[in-house]
């Protein structure tokens, strides 16, 4: 269950690299052909408003940007691919290394995500409730956007809190679990 | 006592990245608790999620990083650097170290495109060990070649360890990339005439390769093999210089033009498009997950007093310009043999630029230079830590895909050589800075 | 007690990061040690933009900061920040402590428990390098600019692209044609960035804002935990440090351009034609902002009828030039 939601978190964060670049382009022929305005209609839409700008453009990519990492961060925990020095950690017993990890989850890692977690959620109130938009105020509902870091957040606390589970799992039965 | 809470911090810091827990979260953590434990209010933290959200997330600049990623993925994966690599070994003939040559070429042209040395010294060592192997190359050469050129990559640019360097020490990153072409080059020469001279001393050292299926190349698919490549790097790179794109425009401008050339290869299909894209997103989140946790790190080792400490003891050794300068390198040198470029940039910085851009080198570096100058030789400094033994990255990496055919030994007694060639390069850069400064003065 | 206080600006800056030092050191002297100031500077602890969130959350005490930056969730301090074509000096200093100004601004932030106190009016900024010559309105169109704030939205009606680019990659883009304008600060700040050296005609006059308000931003729970006497010092030093900042660079600003012009650097003023229709496009971003938003409304009523009210004794009183 909780490999679906990262994994597919992951996946969905795999699927925006395409799309931003494209965006990064059609800004870039904008500026070339001198337009500002990309494109406009009559009513105003959420997020986007009545038309697309280049600064538009440009604030939707560093949004697009901000979701793919936030969202990927869980599935490459998972996949292992975070950066960590291994060179002592190798030398120790898998035993050992379980309950490193579940200290360091337990005393470092779920207490960085959980006062990070509370304070952003905090940030996204707070950007609803100034119905905030973005700088050049070409975007807005500017909360849903903040609201990728309380996801990405809560994502790692999931992943974290299934790698504690296998290590203790591990630790009593002594057997690894297979992760799906 | 509280005054040496920023001491704990680094201490655990060290402790917690060694026993092998993903470094961005030890960073995150460890800030974070010693925050609380200091006594500093929960509301304190609001300021994390500030920090994450405006440094990171809503930072323009760093999404150069995914696309210039991504356009090393793609060319890598749609088969383009190994076309590169062989004709250009082709193009040299029957000359003893042809193959070696060709590498240096590869390191110079875009090896690090991706940004990470893991990738680019697996990416080299898979095309060219084998064909190394294969023409009877001492094992030595054949893993410093690899090592050195992969990590040579990163320091010329395009170079998303100098777009993060830009980015932390609110530096021009155009300015940054030229300034950082000669000391590339320098090195890269060096790394040339060395192999040449060696192969040239001793030819059995390094035999010419000879591809059996070189003889169904025709001239030119080589030329096309070899231009293709070049010339989306030189829009790339010329675009920034010229200061027509940003850097993150230009990415988007490589992310594309290596989809167009593996499309006109046949290499672009669905399979490898979408291991591109996942790969990239991985790294990209390893990359600015780390920077999540360094930015609550240093917030939190700002706030109880870190820098001022760090500012006082650099002042209480009395140094002097360039003894400062060199000790802080010397740090950087030594953290290198531990820790990865990233970390390094976003321990580092925060803590001794204010220290460094306040020196008075006198006439030999305005003022406004110091901080441009500074970032070439951090990025100089990091890319020679990379090979340094016992525990250069670039060392780890080759010894995971090299495991029978190169003993640990020999990588170790191949890198040195070229780590000199680093260190030479790098007291010659800080002794003229000219070499670095000469190319952004033009701009 | 020492007030913690997170600028927008960084300390070295001329003018702007010296003025929030020196409202520290006046604040000090003015309660005999009793309130000290800890002045951060810029993103030392909160990021620029994020300043007025970390107070109103209480994560910091107090905050610097440039009005104009909490537009895109007050949207009158878009107005109160920096006003096109809007009032300047002492009629923008009366407006404030006189003409409902200092009440509105309170009434905006108060839903975020932030107590502003002015403390800061930045004098006019030019109106920026241009690497064309402006002749006529439509001379503007089609022009990548570097611009924030309302006046950004005002030249976007007049076609121009307005662009938000960070201060360090100004110059580069403005040298190699990736903007054709900038606006940046004031002479002292521009020439600090070599902009004279890739701007070919400095453009006056600084239409888009000829004043703009910067404050202290306090945390309620702070502000309502100083004494009377301690609010009343922070006020009246703020009062101080405002008419500090009408004079500490005007003379200064003119030896520069002077100098400036010595060094070939083409002084301009905008043709009438164009001040008109920047004037005309202000106007209709005035009204669509003031539509969209009931304070904002009340905000630009307030301040056209107080610049009338002066404007109708200023005519009569002062000898005409
Ligand atoms: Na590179
Ligand atoms: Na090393």
């Amino acid at each position: 269950m909780i490999g679906y939601l990262v994994n597919g978190a992951g996946r969905l964060s795999a699927a925006l690299l395409l799309p931003l670049i494209a965006l990064v382009l059609i800004g870039i022929g904008a500026r070339l052909l001198g337009f500002n305005e990309v494109v406009s209609w009559p009513v105003s839409l959420p997020v986007i408003g009545s038309g697309v700008t280049a600064n538009t453009l440009i604030e939707l990519q560093s949004f697009l940007f901000g979701i793919m990492f936030l969202f990927a961060g869980a599935s490459a925990l998972r996949r292992g691919e975070h950066v960590m020095v291994d060179m002592l950690s190798g030398t120790f017993s898998d035993r050992t290394r379980a309950v490193i990890d579940s200290l360091a989850i337990l005393f470092l890692m779920l207490p960085f995500l959980a006062v990070a977690g509370w304070a952003s959620i905090g940030f996204v109130e707070r950007s609803w409730f100034a119905a905030e938009t973005s700088h050049s105020g070409s975007l807005t509902h500017i909360f849903l956007f903040k609201a990728a870091i309380p996801v990405g957040l809560f994502l790692l606390a999931l992943e974290s809190l299934s790698r504690l589970c296998g290590n203790i799992v591990f630790l009593i039965k002594g057997e690894p679990v297979r992760h799906d | 006592m509280t005054e040496l809470l920023p001491l704990v911090m680094i201490g655990l810091l060290i402790v917690f990245i060694f026993l092998g827990f993903p470094v961005a979260f030890v960073l995150g953590g460890v800030g974070i608790g010693v925050g609380l434990l200091a006594g500093l209010p929960l509301g304190f933290f609001n300021i994390v999620v500030s920090r994450i959200y405006v440094n990171v997330m809503m930072n323009w600049l760093l999404l150069a990083i995914p696309l210039f990623i991504f356009m090393g993925l793609v060319l890598e994966r749609s088969g383009i650097v190994r076309t590169l690599l062989l004709s250009s070994a082709r193009m040299m003939g029957r000359f003893p170290g042809n193959i070696a040559l060709s590498v240096v070429i590869i390191g110079v042209i875009f090896a690090a495109a991706t940004g990470v040395i893991g990738a680019s010294v697996v990416l080299l060592g898979i095309i060219a060990l084998p064909a190394m192997h294969a023409a009877g190359y001492r094992q030595e050469l054949a893993a410093g070649v690899v090592m050195a050129s992969s990590t040579l990559g990163i320091l010329i640019p395009p170079s998303i360890m100098l777009v993060l360097i830009g980015d932390q020490m609110q530096v021009s990153v155009g300015k940054l990339f030229a300034g950082a072409i000669m000391p590339g080059l320098v090195i890269a020469g060096l790394m040339f005439v060395t192999i040449l001279s060696y192969c040239f001393l001793r030819p059995q050292a390094a035999p010419a390769y000879v591809d059996k299926d070189w003889e169904e190349l025709s001239f030119l698919t080589q030329l096309r093999g070899f231009v293709e490549p070049l010339v989306l790097i030189t829009i790339v790179l010329g675009s920034i210089l010229a200061g027509i794109a940003t850097p993150t425009e230009a990415a988007a401008i490589g992310a594309a033009g290596a989809m167009v050339l593996a499309a006109m290869h046949g290499g672009l299909n669905r399979r490898i498009l979408g291991e591109a894209t996942r790969s990239t997103v991985t790294t990209t989140a390893m990359v600015l997950w780390l920077m999540v946790g360094a930015t609550c790190f240093s917030l939190v080792f700002t706030r109880l007093g870190g820098n001022d400490l760090v500012a006082s003891a650099t002042d209480a050794m009395g140094l002097g310009p360039y003894g400062t300068m060199i000790a802080v390198l010397a740090l950087v040198f030594v953290l290198g043999f531990f820790l990865e470029w990233i970390e390094i940039t976003y321990i580092v910085v925060p803590i001794f630029l204010p220290v460094i851009v306040g020196l008075d080198f006198g006439a030999s570096v305005e003022p406004q230079d110091i901080a441009l100058w500074f970032g070439v030789l951090l990025a100089v400094c990091l890319q020679t830590s990379f090979l340094t033994p016992p525990f250069g990255f670039a060392l780890f990496y080759l010894k995971g895909i090299a495991k029978q055919t190169i003993s640990v030994k020999n990588i170790y007694k191949g890198a040195i050589p070229f780590v000199l060639i680093q260190l030479i390069a790098l007291t010659a850069t800080i002794l003229f800075p000219g070499i670095i400064l000469w190319l952004p003065s033009l701009m | 007690k020492t007030l913690e206080v997170q600028s927008v600006y960084p300390n070295n800056m001329l003018y702007q990061g010296e003025s929030s030092l020196r409202f520290a050191e006046q604040l000090e002297a003015v309660t005999g040690g009793d309130l000290k100031v800890k002045v951060f500077s810029a993103n030392e602890l909160v990021p620029s933009f994020e300043v007025f969130d970390a107070v109103s959350s209480g994560a910091i005490e107090a905050g610097w900061d440039w009005t104009s930056y909490w537009g895109s969730k007050i949207p009158v301090a878009n107005l109160i920040g920096a006003m096109p074509f809007g009032p300047q000096g002492e009629v923008f200093v009366g407006w404030m402590y006189q003409g409902g100004g200092l009440e509105l601004l309170r009434e905006a932030y108060a839903p975020y428990d932030v107590v502003p106190v002015p403390c800061h009016l930045t004098a006019p900024e030019p109106g920026g390098w241009f690497n064309v010559e402006i002749n006529e309105p439509g001379d503007l169109k089609g022009l990548s600019m570097r611009i924030g704030g309302l006046g950004a939205k005002v030249v976007e009606k007049l076609g121009v692209t307005p662009l938000l680019i960070p201060g360090g990659e100004v110059y580069l883009a403005l040298e190699r044609g990736r903007i054709d304008a900038a606006e940046f600060s004031h002479p002292s700040l521009d020439r600090q960035l070599g902009l004279p050296e890739v701007g070919k005609y400095y453009y006056f006059p600084g239409w888009h804002q000829p004043g703009s308000w910067n404050s202290l931003l306090v945390n309620k729970t702070t502000w309502e935990g100083l004494t009377d006497a301690q609010r009343a010092a922070i006020e009246t030093t703020c009062q101080a440090n405002v008419l500090w900042s009408l004079y500490a660079i005007n003379a200064l600003q003119g030896d520069i351009l002077v100098e400036l012009e010595k060094e070939g650097v083409e002084v301009r003023e905008f043709p009438e034609t164009v001040m008109a229709a920047l004037k005309t496009a202000t106007d209709e971003t005035l009204a669509e902002q003031a539509e969209q938003d009931e304070l904002f409304k009340r905000a630009l009523d307030s301040i056209n009828a107080y610049v009338a009210s002066v404007d109708v004794w200023n005519a009569k009183v002062l000898p005409r030039k």
